[in-house]
């Protein structure tokens, strides 16, 4: 692997760090449960479901980049978005991500990896 | 229909809602500008899909507006992601208003179906509320006259009938129990007697104002000024009429055991 991807898979990483604990914050979730391998409760499925749409969304990740930075497959990033997009129906709902999606994109550059 | 144009959908909605130029930053993201309200954000590549299919106009060097496709585009767009199922295009479907009714189907059930409703007059007078948000007819009322509808039109009363060509192919003679089914002549025959018996119960005056309304569709307003009655009278004539042949149909009586 080169120190390119490398350094661009630490960044996504990190990303979706700052994602998961952004989400937990807003939505009292616990920052482990959102990144557990299994599914957990319904709550915490859906704080990961946001974390992974607003690291898309704000980040300007492909799909492929969110999945390898949750651990999760593409599709099931695709899935999420879907999800996500079809709740933003609700103004509140919208609001509230409009607000997370602007903490996030305000956010500095991630530091590259330990030499 | 991908999350994407979901998204794009989105914003260019509240794009249309407040009007805003959005201008090209470093990455080809388009931005509000500092201090218009709601902030917004296009990326890149919807910004481009949007512009390739006249969805935001270009109005100078790194600005973007809304313009008339826009506002069209996410109709038809909101329309198709209401009904995933429904098989209406959704050029078409931006001109109906397409609602969740119960109907009486043929085995004479209530079933929930997509009707448009812009198309019946009780339709239209069922959708009216007032400041508090009560319908002026009740729901078995309202049934009850798509009951009457879908009764005369079952009856065939109202058209000329052409050449049946149900029975061609059929061996002459064949007068099996099925072939009266085929005929329909039987089922508009049974029709016809519902909507004769359905008037006679209603009474005198009342029927006039069922046959005016449903079946020959004219205005109420146009039916007062021909029965010389005072205006917004005919409204409260039709409840009366449309209560009474519910009480024919024996919907108000199911209804309160409900």
């Amino acid at each position: 692997m080169n120190n390119q991807v490398k350094f661009r898979r630490h960044a996504d990483e990190a990303r979706a760090r700052l994602s998961r604990a952004l989400v937990s914050f807003a939505f009292n979730v616990e920052e482990d449960e959102l990144c557990a391998a299994t599914r957990r409760n319904a709550r915490v499925a859906f704080g990961r479901q946001i974390a992974m749409y607003l690291a898309h969304v704000a980040f300007e990740l492909s799909l492929s980049r969110v999945a390898f930075a949750f651990g999760r497959d593409r599709t099931t990033v695709s899935h999420a978005c879907h999800l996500i997009e079809d709740r933003r129906d609700d103004p509140e709902f919208d609001q509230k991500l409009d607000d997370m999606e602007q903490l996030l994109r305000d956010a500095p550059e991630p530091a590259g990896p330990e030499q | 229909m991908t999350a994407s144009e979901r998204r794009l959908c989105r914003l260019l909605e509240k794009l249309i809602s407040h009007p805003q130029v959005l201008f090209c930053d470093d990455n080809g993201q388009y931005k509000s500008a500092a201090d218009a309200a709601p902030k917004l954000v296009v990326p890149a590549q919807l910004a481009k899909f949007a512009i390739d299919r006249g969805l935001l106009r270009v109005c100078g060097v790194g600005q973007v507006e809304p313009c008339e496709g826009t506002k069209s585009w996410v109709k038809r767009f909101k329309c198709k992601s209401a009904d995933k199922n429904s098989n209406i295009n959704a050029f078409a479907a931006q001109h109906l208003q397409m609602e969740e009714r119960e109907i009486f189907d043929e085995a004479g059930e209530m079933v929930l179906t997509q009707v448009n409703v812009a198309t019946s007059p009780l339709l239209r007078l069922f959708r009216q509320k007032n400041e508090l948000g009560e319908r002026f007819l009740s729901p078995v009322e309202f049934a009850a006259g798509q009951k009457l509808r879908q009764d005369y039109a079952a009856s065939a009363m109202g058209r000329m009938s052409c050449s049946n060509w149900v029975r061609v192919g059929l061996a002459s003679g064949a007068a099996s129990a099925d072939s009266c089914f085929y005929d329909g002549n039987a089922g508009r025959m049974d029709a016809r007697k519902r909507v004769m018996d359905a008037l006679q119960a209603v009474g005198p005056v009342l029927d006039r104002v069922l046959f005016s309304t449903l079946i020959r569709e004219q205005g109420l307003s146009a039916q007062e000024q021909d029965r010389h009655w005072p205006k917004s009278s005919s409204k409260i004539v039709l409840k009366i009429a449309l209560s009474r042949l519910a009480d024919h149909y024996g919907l108000s009586v199911s209804h309160e055991q409900i």
